[in-house]
């Protein structure tokens, strides 16, 4: 019966049902005023858009949805609707833009709404024009301009005007951006600075590829600094500024008193002995009891909550956590830190980029014996001592003190911290491969399995270890007979299963073959290198190491053994080795990933890796009878 | 005197009606079932879920109070997330958020209120939120609020969850309107004065499975209102009123439908063919238009492609088949994954299924479907209960179960050569697929949609999963016979050809032999090995039948060393009604081997009691798609 039969044909024709001509961005408009007052900096921006609707079936390109928060004001909505058959033109009525409370992904609370309009009488080929302005109630958030979106652009251009007394930062990144034109130039006493595309695609994007925002050509701008009565203030100068103005958010939390958060300290470290083990059980502590939350409302979003309401709440968002993890350290002695960091769906770093568009995430850093860690509660089944997986790698702003900090890069865990482990022992019965296995994970490996299996009932909880035991390998019959998550520990995951696997042995005139390697890590791992775009996020480094014992089947010799080989490659490497030792066929196959991002560069090695991986897992053992 | 005292009462009875759920509050000292050592194994047990609905409209009043009271205790710290956070939200514009009470009770029985500083605001719904604070292992966490909203309609209550409950419970009250309730099997009924009271008890947490009816079998009560004194739609008068001849249409005028119908020219035909014809143009040349698109005024039907209100074309059917002076029932389903059509009423919000039955040929019309031809009925209602008026009969509601449609007549035939590559490294793979049925149908929808888009890549991919359903595979070409909407009337199979090279994992080295994995020319297949139990029964969509041949070129300088895990023969004893198997015979010749399947689904449900024949069944498919034949090299 064919799994795909039924469905695909369903959900292919539901997205053939919107598949129709794609609607095409004519022009899209940004125009900045940055203007100095005695208030300090106001930034307000019109923009304006106009679209070919070529087909009317595809109402989302014609629906218009603008998203902002109290850090803003949107006003001046205006739009209109140019019909291609009569050319009439059917204004947009303000009693058809409703507006809405905006809820993002994973955040309990915000101050995040949304302003929603359709345009009306749109029919095929009609043209819609729309614009709106912003203005920003802050000048340190201000959002970045994106060239390229979900539809073809013609031509999209952003228009900056500022004036003498306002010195601008600004910065391209993603694709594209050589076909990005600039100009700047001054008229009065006003400078204009410029930037314009033209003919860009529509973005589509792929599966597993890191985060948009590497990929979309986009410009970020911002204020460093500007004068007032001749004086200048230095806004977002650099890095130095930037951590300046979060020293500052940070400044005055943890005023109700922290006896609650030290008495649990002490409670929680009373049986540890040196500051790793004080700093273990602190972070599983927190990890266990503390539950993510995230209200966001306006400066709620940035300002971490008092630790000693932390505690007591037990709930919290990532920079509560980082402010109860780092209060809690420093009471048990820990030197400790709050740490301003942005996950991997950025790709900026805080030396090109000194604004809050550089971060989106906070944990805690601690040092002992000279050696930072990078803790981040919020994950909680990371292993301590390991950086959570959406921050390897990444660049992170570390407080020392209220006036100093240090930029530091998150180390990247090597595979072999991040293992899974299996051993067999196994004799064929007939057709039939019978026997025993056990598993171990470690690291990142252990966590993903346990982030699946935590909040399942007993009963699901059995059939998600069969998954993991059987892994691909739907035929393999298992039946747990040990399990250990030591989920509150950084010592491995282990399982213990009885294994029967039928019809893996093939008999021949002469003997019997069998394929010896069960399991196939990365084999689904190809990507297609005339088509993929994107770089693929692997997410961590992991080692999959199997050890195969086989009971040779009696009367039989074995005939042929595949080859040894190995391959080391910048992108990974694996080793699989056949030995016949007293009776046994033991087979040892290990493969790893050295890259957590196969970017584009590597393409081709990767997928040039794979293929040989693929081949050298389609080996068998031949075994021969012996004659008698 | 008498007037105003009349009018006092009036006054305090619907004031006391609605004042008793706007009175409403939970016990100062709560007490709690006691678990089962079963249910302490649960990661998190609901100890009740109520909730009260009371609606009043009329004599100025127009609002909906809606009250929800759950209590839930945490046996895993791991679920705590899951349950610690609160909106007070229905399902429609809130006025007001009268009440909104959180507290936790801990295992020693002490009561920890969340205090009404935390409830926290949206901005513009006003929707109020809140988080219970302090939460460990063990904690019953328990909250109530009670709304005032617009009233709804209709809605559902899903009362069954991931999580057992203990206890669960719609109150219904009124003023002005009526409910009509229709609640699950494990749902009890009481009226207590003047509240009607729908309880069950020990609701088992609900684990959805493979392919069963989830929104069917889930613990549910469905409602709808009516105004006081009004009855709910009864279907003698809905179908009645349907099946009236339409004299106007939304998007254009009954001159356009007639000249549409010359057009046509069918006067003269058979009714079969009058209606295929119909069916075919209306297909063919119309679509739907999307939610929110704007639809334009129809000058002129005949003019090909256009799209119209759905609404409209069921209408234009209706309007052909008396203008043609066909007599026809109009019968009335429901999908029998999602529910049941009540033999009397039209039951909001069940989603309904329209069509048009044809006595003289026996065969259905379905105007919502634009993939659907006239012949067999929606393989969604296929053995469900329905509704069916004869507008020109008896005008009677008539109650009955919809046929169904056999394997034989959704068939599937591959021819499938299958030729190694010179590397030994993979195989091309020339493959035909001929399909009938509804099957069928949903192709040539499908590549009409694709051939309109003309986007390659998105014909490729269909293309791929057509033929081996997501296994890894290089596309080389394809074309395709009988794609058009008619050949679906007489049932001429469509045809797809495809070439295709198969790389990955293919052909595997044994020494001087080579193991071919000729079962994956297949195509990825479903299975069972891991599924041992079943709960519910399942649902397959409907009955079909694959028969397969597959050719393969033995190479040269070799010779079939095995092929016996090709050969299976899986069939169960059963009923013919209910039968499947999966049957694959192995010829070898001299430079080839042939191998032929017969693989069929002779219902489309399978009942629990029969689940591990089916699972046999499936598993032999998915075994055969693991299967290799052993080649060695001629000495």
């Amino acid at each position: 019966m064919n799994k795909w039969s039924v469905l695909i044909l369903f959900f292919g024709l539901n997205n053939l049902v919107n598949a129709q001509k794609e609607s095409v961005v004519l022009h899209k408009n940004e125009t900045v005023n940055i203007e100095t007052n005695r208030r300090g900096v106001e930034i307000e921006s019109t923009i304006g858009e106009k679209r070919a609707i070529y087909d009317s079936k595809r109402v989302e390109d014609y629906s218009i949805k603008i998203v902002y928060d109290n850090f803003m004001s949107v006003s001046d909505i205006a739009g209109n609707t140019i019909s291609e058959k009569n050319r009439n033109v059917y204004t947009l009525y303000q009693y058809n833009i409703a507006r809405g409370d905006a809820s993002g992904s994973n955040v309990f609370h915000s101050d995040m709404k949304y302003l929603f309009f359709k345009m009306d009488n749109v029919t095929d080929n009609s043209t819609i024009n729309f614009s709106y302005k912003i203005r920003y109630e802050e000048p340190k958030l201000v959002h970045p301009f994106l060239f390229q979106g979900n539809l073809e652009t013609k031509s999209a251009s952003i228009t900056i005007v500022c004036d003498p007394e306002v010195e601008l930062g600004f910065k391209l990144f993603g694709d594209h951006i050589d076909r990005i034109t600039f100009s700047k130039t001054i008229k009065g006493d006003r400078t204009f600075y410029q930037w314009k595309a033209e003919d860009l695609p529509a973005f589509k994007p792929e599966p597993l590829m890191t985060g948009a925002f590497h990929y979309l050509p986009h410009l970020v701008y911002w204020v460093k600094s500007y004068k007032k009565n001749g004086e200048k203030i230095a806004l977002l100068e650099n890095e130095n500024s930037l951590f300046a103005w979060y020293s500052q958010l940070v400044r005055n939390i943890n005023k109700r008193g922290l006896s609650t958060v030290k008495a649990k300290t002490m409670e929680i470290v009373k049986d540890a002995e040196t500051p790793f083990q004080k700093a273990e059980a602190i972070y599983r502590w927190v990890q266990e009891n503390l539950h993510y939350v995230a209200m966001e409302y306006e400066m709620g979003g940035f300002i971490p909550r008092d630790a000693a309401d932390i505690l007591e709440k037990k709930y919290g968002d990532c920079k509560d956590m980082a402010n109860l993890l780092c209060t809690m350290m420093n009471e048990a002695g820990i030197t400790a830190s709050l740490t301003w960091i942005g996950t991997r769906s950025k790709p900026y770093s805080y030396h090109h980029l000194p604004t809050p568009s550089v971060d989106n995430h906070m944990i805690t850093t601690i040092c002992i014996d000279e050696k930072k860690y990078f803790l981040d509660a919020t994950h909680k089944y990371c292993p301590f001592g390991f950086p959570s997986v959406g921050i390897l790698g990444k660049e992170a702003m570390i407080q020392i003190d209220s006036n100093h900090f240090s930029v530091e890069q998150v180390p990247i865990p090597s595979a072999e911290e991040s293992a899974s482990e299996f051993r067999f022992w196994l004799k064929s019965e007939g057709e039939v491969l019978k026997g025993r296995a056990e598993i171990t994970k470690t690291g990142y490996a252990k966590e993903q399995f346990l982030n699946h299996v935590a909040t399942k009932r007993k009963e699901t909880e059995n059939e998600l270890w069969k998954g993991i035991l059987s892994d691909g390998n739907n035929k393999m019959k298992v039946l747990l007979t040990s399990s250990q998550k030591n989920d509150q520990s950084n010592a491995p995951l282990t399982g213990g299963y009885n294994v029967e696997l039928a019809g893996w042995i093939k008999s021949t005139s002469s003997g019997m073959i069998l394929r010896p390697i069960l399991y196939y890590p990365l084999s689904n791992m190809t990507i297609d290198t005339g088509k993929r775009k994107y770089a693929v996020d692997l997410m961590y480094n992991e080692v999959f190491n199997y050890e195969y014992d086989y009971e040779l089947p009696a009367g039989y010799k074995t005939e042929y053994l595949p080859e040894n080989v190995s391959l080391i490659d910048s992108v990974g490497e694996f080793h699989i080795s056949y030995s016949l030792e007293n009776n046994h066929l033991r087979v040892i196959q290990t493969v790893k990933n050295k890259q957590i991002v196969v970017d584009r560069g590597s393409f081709e090695n990767w997928q040039a890796f794979i293929k040989k991986l693929i081949k050298n897992y389609n080996q068998a053992v031949l075994f021969k009878k012996i004659s008698e | 005197m008498k007037k105003l005292l009349l009018l006092l009462f009036v006054l305090s009875a619907l004031y006391s009606k609605s004042q008793e759920i706007k009175n409403y509050v939970w016990e100062a000292n709560p007490s709690f079932q006691e678990l089962s050592e079963d249910l302490k194994q649960e990661p998190a047990v609901i100890l009740f879920d109520k909730r009260w609905i009371h609606t009043r409209v009329g004599e100025y009043a127009y609002a909906s109070f809606v009250m929800n009271h759950l209590a839930v205790k945490i046996n895993k710290k791991e679920v705590i997330n899951k349950f610690n956070k609160v909106s007070a939200e229905d399902r429609n514009y809130i006025r007001k958020t009268r009440d909104f009470h959180a507290r936790i009770i801990k295992p020693d029985g002490s009561i920890r209120i969340i205090p009404p500083s935390s409830i926290v605001e949206a901005e513009v719904n006003k929707t109020k939120s809140i988080v219970f604070e302090g939460v460990e292992e063990g904690d019953i966490l328990e909250y109530y609020y009670i709304l005032k909203e617009n009233p709804v309609s209709s809605g559902v209550e899903v009362y069954q969850s991931e999580a057992p409950v203990l206890f669960a419970q719609l109150t219904t009250t009124s003023s002005g309107v009526d409910f009509h309730i229709y609640p699950t099997s494990a749902f009890t009924k009481q009226e207590q004065g003047s509240k009607t009271v729908y309880t069950a008890k020990n609701l088992p947490a609900y684990k959805p499975e493979y392919r069963s009816a989830d929104i069917r079998n889930i613990e549910k009560i469905v409602f709808f209102l009516t105004l006081k004194g009004y009855p709910p739609t009864y279907w003698n008068r809905m179908l009645a009123q349907s099946t009236l001849p339409p004299k106007t249409f939304k998007g254009f005028r009954v001159k356009h439908a007639k000249k549409l119908l010359e057009k046509l020219n069918v006067a003269t035909l058979p009714v079969d063919k009058q209606l295929e014809t119909i069916d075919s143009y209306i297909k063919v040349n119309f679509g739907f238009y999307e939610d929110g698109q704007k639809q334009n005024k129809i000058t002129d039907l005949c003019a090909g492609k256009m799209l119209l209100d759905s609404d409209d074309v069921f209408a234009l059917y209706s309007f052909f088949l008396h203008q043609l002076k066909i007599p026809y029932e109009l019968v009335v389903s429901v999908d029998r994954q999602i529910g049941e059509v009540n033999r009397d009423i039209y039951l909001y919000p069940m989603p309904h299924i329209w069509m048009l039955y044809i006595p003289e040929t026996n065969k259905y019309i379905s105007p919502f479907s634009l993939s659907k031809s006239y012949g067999t009925p929606r393989y969604e209602v296929q053995g469900a209960l329905s509704v069916s008026y004869n507008g020109n009969g008896s005008k009677s509601v008539n109650i009955s179960n919809i046929g169904s449609v056999d394997a034989a007549s959704n068939m599937e035939n591959n021819v499938i050569e299958v030729k190694l590559n010179e590397e030994l490294t993979g195989a091309i793979v020339k493959t035909t697929a001929q399909s009938t049925g509804y099957r069928s149908e949903f192709d040539r929808r499908a590549l009409q949609l694709l051939a309109e888009e003309n986007d390659k890549e998105k014909t490729e991919n269909y293309m791929k999963n057509r033929f081996l359903h997501g296994l890894p595979c290089k596309l080389i070409s394809f074309d395709t016979e009988n794609t058009e909407f008619h050949n679906n009337y007489i049932s001429t199979p469509l045809t797809i050809n495809g070439l295709l090279e198969i790389e990955d994992n293919f052909v595997e080295n044994a020494g001087d032999m080579i193991v071919v994995n000729l079962g994956k020319v297949i195509g990825i297949q479903t299975d069972l090995f891991q599924e041992e139990e079943r709960h519910s029964d399942l649902d397959m969509d409907f009955a079909h039948r694959y028969k397969r041949k597959i050719t393969f070129q033995i190479p040269e300088g070799y010779k079939v060393e095995s092929f016996g895990e090709m050969k299976k023969s899986v069939k169960p004893l059963l009923p013919e009604t209910e039968a499947c198997w999966f049957v694959s015979t192995v010829e070898v010749n001299e430079n080839q081997i042939v191998i032929d399947i017969d693989e069929s689904y002779n219902n489309y449900i399978v009942p629990v009691a029969r689940y591990q024949d089916y699972r046999a069944v499936v598993n032999a498919a998915a075994d055969f798609f693991k299967g290799s034949v052993v080649l060695s090299k001629i000495q």
